[in-house]
């Protein structure tokens, strides 16, 4: 994913900063945030994620947002984000956040993108807030391929949590083969959709070849389980289902293979900073639990985003294609999946 | 003719736990006891309806000397008839499966609704009352899909049976399906050999190499002889299924049918060589492909498997002392597609070894039957399938002694 990008050197470099252009509102509690990138446009493919540096009050976190813009057009760089009633980052994005303001992120990365479908017969199935790396898909297939067959089917919790409606309507203007099926799992009067949990019998309806369709899809967990399933139900083959996944995921198991004499705890160094890590966690384990931040997304080797410098000393790394090969060639690691051998140096 | 003395003996040297005596497997003239006692008083498995999908589709098959038609109707209901004309007798439908827009007599081309009803038959005189002269109406019951008939005046009560299965059948829908293979097999066995073969996995560990990839050979859930994988597996395959409204526990079927769900081996799936997905569309709305196999059996002539990803029926009809047709049908999802969601030969592969394994094994058990040296022998415990069918079986023959007018079928 770093095609097109200039060599990544040790340190800030892929550390850009944003400025905050527009915001508008999509539902009750969804926005879309604009922004520009100081320095030029990104370059990026469509279905990506950034991880945005947010300081609340003394706090500093790190959030990791699929783009919904797509690269071929329109908006330079967009993220529709839903404040979750628990979650201290969206809201203050919501609340405090605004135009003018700047964040500092990292340049987008992520393997669910719409550059590695294999099929001309599309399905982009979300929940939710999910819709918005599926309508960066979206945008840019209306610019790159109007001519695609796609089902867009979408969940929403009730008719005024649809996400993008207008918009669809639009494009189904410029994109003869887009179907639009949108399901309310509480439907109000005016609702016409359809209503209820996603099942394989509406799935059925929706999209009567969806087994035979390349699937991309984003929500939440069990969400993304129950599509998984009716796809392979439906003779849908495994490597056609795409997922994107964040957040909260469970740190990976630790394999048997991995874990010498246990207990041992190396020295780790990470920009002067100093932390114990054992052998039998991973360096961002360690450190989360030292209170010793390094940005992270996914936690399990898949969108790179803790991504740091190995300056000394070995570590053994198991991770999900979040880091490419010419990036572990020229000394980076994930923290999130590698596990110290030795004292080690490292550098953010 | 039948000697009902003969078998009067043949029942009291019986014991119950024990291969029945010789003459009820070998006797010609059994053969013809077993017609008219067992196939022309039970309800007999005949096919699937998705066989005959559209109005006018019709299928044949024969009950010892009685052809029997079974057609799709304008309305789409499934009829039963014999398959004779009522003009001169002559078989009307030839062919084994076919669509016929109206049923027409080869001989003289009479000509009958699917209904049954004769609409035309000419050169017959004007005041010919042809409401008279209608197809002979064989009893019909559709069960999940599932084509019973019977031959008998009053047929016995079927209700039970329906109660009984539909709850671990109707799940899989078999009304959205379709027959993806079929063949039969003619075996060299009486058609009570195919049976009891086919009630026992006793024999499966020395002959069903293809079958035991992925079939556990132990009948009942709590079975004593299993290994302690086996109550584990039970354990965690039910308690899935138990979260999926599917039932498993056997049913109470007496001695007439079983009805049960059961597990695959660890990670299998199907009846294929690795276990695997035979089709990769499932069935009905399931999306979880492990729901191991609904076991139903019916006597006489029935058996079958109900899986996550596809149907197969077993129909055994007697065609001679020792001559036994087996006709297996495998259905799959009525929109999967072959070559894309199935490929027949990965579907088929295992029961069509199975099957010519298990003919083999009811040939030579005919054949060692007819040594001057067999006595009954005992059924071993796992073998208990074997009693209650034997005991269903002697329940019919001593009916038919018993009966004021047993010959009344042939007579008619």
């Amino acid at each position: 994913m770093t095609d097109g990008q200039p060599d990544v050197l040790p340190g800030e470099s892929d550390v850009v900063t944003l400025d905050v252009v527009g915001i508008r509102p999509e539902t009750h509690d969804v926005k879309t945030f604009v922004f520009q990138a100081k320095g030029g446009p990104l370059t990026y493919e469509a279905g990506q994620s950034m991880t945005l540096k947010l300081v609340l009050g003394s706090d500093t976190v790190f959030r990791t947002f699929s783009l919904a813009s797509a690269p071929s057009g329109g908006e330079e760089l967009a993220m529709t984000i839903k404040a979750h009633e628990n979650g201290r980052a969206t809201r203050w994005m919501h609340d405090v956040l605004a135009v003018g303001d700047r964040l500092e992120a990292r340049t987008p990365r992520g393997r669910f993108t719409i550059a590695s479908r294999t099929s001309d017969r599309i399905a982009l199935v979300s929940a939710g807030s999910g819709a918005s790396p599926l309508m960066a898909m979206l945008r840019h297939l209306a610019w790159t391929a109007p001519e695609t067959d796609i089902v867009w089917l979408h969940a929403a919790r009730t008719p005024r949590d649809l996400l993008f409606a207008p918009e669809l309507a639009e494009l189904q203007q410029t994109m003869p083969r887009l179907n639009v099926a949108m399901v309310a799992g509480r439907p109000a009067p005016g609702w016409f959709g359809f209503t209820g949990r996603l099942t394989r019998r509406l799935v059925s309806v929706a999209a009567p070849d969806f087994g035979k369709r390349e699937v991309f899809c984003c929500g939440p967990a069990g969400f993304m389980e129950l599509a998984r399933l009716i796809h392979a139900a439906e003779g849908g083959r495994g490597e056609l289902f795409h997922i994107e996944h964040f957040g909260a995921v469970a740190p990976p198991p630790v394999a048997a293979a991995d874990m010498d004499e246990a207990g041992e705890a190396f020295a780790i160094r990470l920009d002067g900073r100093e932390f114990a890590a054992r052998s039998d966690e991973t360096l961002l384990q360690a450190a989360t639990r030292q209170n010793v931040v390094i940005p992270c997304g996914c936690a399990s080797g898949l969108c790179g985003t803790c991504r740091i410098s190995l300056v000394e000393g070995e570590i053994a790394m198991r991770h999900e294609g979040g880091i490419s090969a010419e990036e572990e060639a020229q000394g980076f690691i994930l923290a999130c999946s590698s596990r110290p051998r030795s004292d080690l140096v490292l550098r953010s | 003719m039948i000697d009902r003395d003969r078998i009067r003996s043949l029942l009291a040297e019986r014991r119950e736990g024990f291969s029945l005596p010789q003459g009820f497997y070998v006797d010609p003239a059994m053969h013809e006891a077993d017609l008219a006692a067992v196939f022309g008083t039970e309800w007999l498995f005949a096919c699937n309806s998705c066989e005959i999908p559209k109005p006018g589709e019709f299928l044949t098959l024969e009950v010892g000397v009685n052809p029997i038609v079974i057609v799709r109707d304008r309305d789409g209901q499934v009829r039963a008839f014999h398959n004779s004309c009522r003009h001169r007798g002559s078989r009307i439908c030839g062919k084994e499966k076919g669509r016929a827009n109206r049923l027409v007599c080869p001989y003289h081309q009479w000509v009958y609704e699917l209904d049954g009803s004769l609409i035309n038959a000419r050169q017959m005189p004007a005041d010919f009352d042809r409401s008279a002269y209608g197809l002979n109406p064989v009893h019909i019951e559709v069960i999940c899909g599932m084509v019973y008939i019977c031959l008998a005046e009053t047929p016995p009560d079927l209700s039970r049976f329906r109660a009984g299965v539909t709850p671990y059948i109707a799940p899989h829908q078999p009304d959205r399906t379709k027959v993806a293979f079929e063949m039969t097999l003619i075996e060299d066995a009486n058609w009570k050999l195919v049976i009891e073969n086919n009630r026992e996995c006793y024999h499966c560990a020395g002959n069903h190499p293809e079958l035991l990839v992925t079939l556990v050979e132990f009948a009942l859930p709590d079975d004593p002889r299993g290994p302690a994988e086996f109550k584990g597996l039970m354990e965690r395959k039910t308690a899935k299924w138990d979260a999926l409204g599917l039932p498993h526990a056997p049913a109470d079927g007496g001695e007439e049918f079983r009805c049960i769900r059961l597990p695959f081996h660890e990670g299998a799936v199907s009846f294929t060589m690795d276990g695997g997905p035979a089709c990769r569309k499932l069935l009905a709305d399931f999306t979880e492909p492990d729901l191991g196999s609904v076991r139903m059996f019916r006597a006489p002539n029935n058996w079958n498997h109900f899986l996550s990803d596809h149907i197969i029926h077993f129909r055994v009809l007697p065609l001679g002392p020792d001559k036994t047709a087996v006709k297996t049908t495998w259905l799959v999802h009525e929109d999967a597609v072959e070559g894309i969601d199935y490929d027949i030969e990965r579907l088929t592969e295992v029961w069509i070894a199975t099957n010519a394994q298990d003919a083999e094994l009811a040939a030579v058990n005919h054949v060692g039957i007819r040594s001057m040296a067999y006595r009954p022998g005992p059924y071993a415990p796992s073998e208990f399938m074997l009693t209650h069918f034997t005991n269903w079986y002697a329940a019919k023959m001593e009916a038919f002694v018993g009966a004021p007018s047993p010959m009344r079928m042939a007579a008619e």
